[in-house]
């Protein structure tokens, strides 16, 4: 997912703003798996991250006669929306933003367990650590697979800063792995 | 500066790695110094990718989760028209009410047909100037008709359309707007196909014979695509073909619906096809069931459509030898669809009058193929397109 796709999305999201559904189903197969990990990142659900994954096209779709390009790519258009589909998730359900492990382990069903559960819980207990706007960017970069320049303009940053903000994120996270690991050696 | 440098190149290995890109170690060995730097970050990055695996959708995931979001989006299409919204009218907000949109889309639709630019636009191609009004008509057609039977018979017609699109474009050697022309037609069938289960059995009764009608001309046209794909020498064969036999996966998923469906309909029942649609002639019967015995309808039921979303036979299960006729170009020829209410054979010296799929359409100035095809076509596609000289494969 880069900005070299930008101009299939621009002729796709043209044809899609005529009506053509067809053309958004194909935006949709470009994108459905990566805003899914980044919602499933966030919101810790499998189930959640489905029906929120479908809310978010969902808008874009109603968005579309109102989206303009203007610079700001519909990648980084999408995901804006999925961050605000999280939001407005926690806000409606009064859940925490962050789920920490005891939580996850309460509320995963037999299969998550068997399926990448313990990957997960490590994902979360890790990233947890790190403070929120690392995170996002992380998230964004590595669940979302976006550029630089589309992840600034998600977080509403310069390229530049945002190159900062990774380089320092995974140093933080890199010490926090070390402590996760040495202590599960001890 | 050292550490900006460092930033960049930070960047720069975090997009070959997220990108999976096979020279990543090879940029990290001429640049021993910054990799040294960097290497916390890289060993911090490579668990996150490794760990994102344990985040990916189920596999069918997008496909089936598309299914629920279109058949969202086609019911707020129904009431909205959000295409319309394009052209600045916020139709929903506007006095009139419901009636509205359509009072505007029909004053549309008579205003281009009037100026003759629709039907200019009928022989056009993906990527050709006028195609874009072609499809906004068809959306038009498809908005304009209220009946769910009447928006299958429409989706039918448009699917046959895309799939001579795809054929003339692969004439014309024009491989890229024929892979666009295919895949408009895989989502023009999943969404026909969508819109057939919807149906009540009384209603796809109604329209069975004209969606067997449109699948015998796409099974001639398959096979008449197939050989021009296998005759290309195009760099995107590889392609190409990758969604001809996505296509054929549509086509023969509607086939197995429309045969299970004909299987399923008892024999009173085919009686009275003739008072429920105009244009049904009773013989003979372009699709019988090839196994009669293994229906699996009862007669004690009160829904006889026990299985309505069949599995994907892509074997036919009644093999009946050689199905294919060779694949013969007719220099002046053009479609000879079958007429209206003719079931069962389709001519091959006199064209039909009327195409049963589009009385405005006409087809372009190209070198079309004779559909002169088998009057029974079978349950199963053309085989995908191979590079062996064989043009016409054999079922």
């Amino acid at each position: 997912m880069t900005n070299k796709t930008a101009p299939i999305d621009a002729h796709l999201i043209g044809r899609a703003k005529l009506g053509d559904a067809e053309a958004f189903g194909q935006l949709y197969e470009r994108y459905a798996a990566a805003i899914f990990r980044y919602v499933y990142a966030r919101v810790g659900e499998e189930k959640d991250a489905e029906d929120l994954t479908e809310e978010i096209f969902l808008k874009a779709w109603r968005s579309l006669p109102n989206y303009e390009e203007r610079g700001y790519l519909y990648s980084a258009f999408l995901f804006k929306l999925a961050q605000n589909a999280v939001v407005h998730f926690y806000r409606k359900s009064k859940r925490q933003a962050v789920l920490n492990g005891d939580e996850m382990e309460t509320r995963a069903e037999p299969k998550v367990f068997l399926d990448g559960y313990f990957e997960r819980q490590e994902l979360h207990q890790a990233l947890s650590k790190l403070p929120e706007h690392h995170r996002r960017v992380l998230e964004l970069r590595f669940f979302g697979e976006l550029s630089c320049e589309e992840t600034a303009q998600v977080m509403g940053r310069s390229a530049g800063a945002i190159r900062v903000m990774q380089y320092r994120a995974l140093a933080t996270l890199r010490r926090v792995l070390k402590g996760h690991y040495e202590r599960a050696k001890c | 500066m050292n550490e900006q440098n460092a930033e960049k190149f930070l960047d720069l290995i975090l997009e070959k790695l997220i990108a999976g890109d096979a020279g990543l170690k090879s940029t990290l060995a001429h640049q021993p110094e910054l990799t040294r730097q960097i290497r916390p970050h890289l060993e911090a990055a490579s668990w996150l990718k490794e760990h994102a695996v344990c985040l990916d959708p189920a596999p069918r995931f997008t496909q089936s989760s598309w299914l629920r979001v279109r058949a969202r989006i086609l019911s707020e299409k129904k009431k909205g028209l959000p295409w319309l919204n394009t052209l600045g009218l916020r139709l929903q907000s506007l006095p009139g009410g419901f009636l509205l949109p359509f009072v505007v889309t029909l004053l549309l639709l008579v205003a281009l047909t009037g100026s003759g630019i629709v039907f200019a636009a009928q022989d056009t191609l993906p990527n050709d100037s006028l195609y874009e009004v072609k499809r906004s008509f068809e959306n038009a057609q498809l908005t304009l008709t209220l009946s769910e039977v009447g928006q299958a018979k429409v989706l039918a017609t448009i699917a046959t359309k895309r799939l001579h699109e795809a054929h003339w474009a692969a004439q014309e050697d024009r491989m890229d707007d024929s892979q666009t022309a295919l895949l408009s037609y895989i989502t023009t069938s999943d969404e026909l196909f969508l819109r057939l289960n919807q149906l009540s059995p009384q209603e796809f009764i109604q329209i069975l014979d004209h969606i067997e009608r449109a699948l015998s001309l796409q099974l001639t046209l398959f096979d008449a695509l197939g050989a021009t794909i296998a005759a290309t020498s195009s760099p995107n064969f590889e392609q190409l073909s990758q969604t001809f036999q996505a296509a054929q996966v549509e086509f023969i998923t509607l086939q197995s619906l429309v045969e299970t469906v004909r299987s399923e309909i008892p024999q009173e029942s085919t009686a009275t096809l003739s008072l429920l649609d105009d244009d049904f002639t009773p013989t003979p019967v372009l699709w019988q069931s090839p196994t009669p015995t293994e229906s699996t309808f009862n007669p004690a039921s009160s829904t006889p459509w026990s299985s309505p979303t069949p599995d994907y036979p892509f074997q036919s299960a009644t093999p009946t030898g050689d199905i294919y006729p060779p694949y013969t170009p007719h220099a002046t020829s053009t479609i000879t669809a079958t007429p209206e209410g003719g079931a069962t054979s389709i001519p091959s010296t006199t064209p039909s009058p009327t195409p049963f799929y589009q009385e405005t359409f006409t087809p372009g100035p190209t070198q079309t193929p004779d559909y002169n095809s088998s009057a029974t076509p079978t349950l199963t596609a053309s085989p995908w397109p191979s590079k062996t000289p064989s043009a016409t494969p054999s079922g």
